[in-house]
């Protein structure tokens, strides 16, 4: 008996990591630790994510366009396009495609802080966002 | 402009049924509706922007500019230098990258003609590559009357550059003006 329910625990616990594992922010998390990045931080990302940087129009930062609150829309800050809501709370959509958040990082950090994101730093800001 | 309307609707109503079907619409560069092209009769209204991999890359960031509104020496020019797009980093991955250049020419003004592009681009330098559709001559032409203060301080209009917040239509290709409502302003006619 005793046997049996460890076994179970034993495979509900691979189950659970592997499910884990699968999901795209680890995936993106795990090449970010290859690449050398070590622990993650939430409240690094957040700090991160509200930082501005000068830019030639002025001080920029992801919430420029995204604005301040994650579960509602942003706006370009140029085009005045709506931007849905980034946090994952309010909108499925959101870090579901590895693909499409390597896009946005690459646009969106040379955009908003001049150059491209550090593992250390794209890993800091999925771990916060994906708690949003 | 409700005096033109309210003129208008009166000549029409005098002018009995019978004339209506002769009359335009609405008045302005309207001779130009239609034109001939390679003995073709050109269609007005822009083929809609409907590639799937053009509207995401594209249209995730702003208005899905139709490709039949520029000359495709214009969309490979722009596509060559996405790193620096308007001021904005919009690079793609090669392989899409190659991808829309190819839809983008293909389905460029110059390529699939219609009376918009005629009408926008038809005084285009033929040596001139413009980036800015608000920079053709025919663009210029159709927006010149419109004054300063409709676009100042607008929260709904940063400028020239997002057709649908006044062309209501504009997403299927279509740019009437009597489809155009101006937000904080309303209808317009000249």
């Amino acid at each position: 008996m005793k046997k049996w329910a460890l076994t179970c625990t034993t495979s509900f616990v691979l189950l659970t990591s592997s499910v884990q594992a699968e999901t795209p922010v680890d995936t993106l998390l795990q090449s970010y630790q290859s690449a050398g990045a070590t622990h993650f931080s939430a409240e690094a990302g957040k700090t991160l994510w509200f930082k501005s940087f000068p830019g030639k129009d002025g001080q920029r930062s992801c919430t420029t366009c995204h604005g301040e609150n994650l579960t509602q829309a942003g706006k370009h800050a140029t085009t005045g396009k709506t931007i849905q809501a980034m946090a994952p709370s309010v909108n499925k959509k959101r870090l579901m495609q590895v693909k499409k958040m390597n896009k946005w990082f690459k646009r969106n950090c040379k955009w908003t802080l001049g150059r491209e994101c550090t593992a250390q730093e794209k890993g800091d800001l999925l771990s916060f966002l994906r708690t949003q | 402009m409700k005096t033109f309307h309210l003129v208008s609707t009166l000549a029409l109503l005098g002018g009995g049924l019978l004339t209506l079907s002769a009359l335009p619409l609405y008045a302005d560069d309207d001779e130009h509706e239609h034109h001939e092209h390679e003995g073709k009769r050109a269609k007005h209204a822009l083929t809609m922007a409907n590639d799937p991999s053009y509207v995401e890359e594209c249209a995730a960031c702003h208005f899905a500019y139709q490709p039949g509104l520029l000359p495709a020496r214009s969309w490979q020019k722009m596509l060559g230098n996405l790193s620096d797009h308007f001021g904005e980093n919009a690079e793609l991955e090669v392989d899409k990258q190659q991808q829309l250049t190819t839809y983008l020419m293909e389905n460029a003004g110059d390529v699939k003609p219609s009376g918009i592009y005629y009408e926008l681009a038809g005084r285009l330098n033929k040596k001139a590559t413009p980036l800015r559709i608000s920079q053709l001559p025919g663009f210029v032409h159709e927006h010149e009357d419109i004054p300063a203060r409709v676009l100042k301080n607008n929260p709904d209009l940063s400028s020239f550059s997002q057709c649908q917040q006044c062309h209501t239509d504009a997403k299927n290709g279509s740019y009437e003006e009597y489809k155009v409502n101006i937000p904080g302003y309303g209808r317009w006619d000249d």
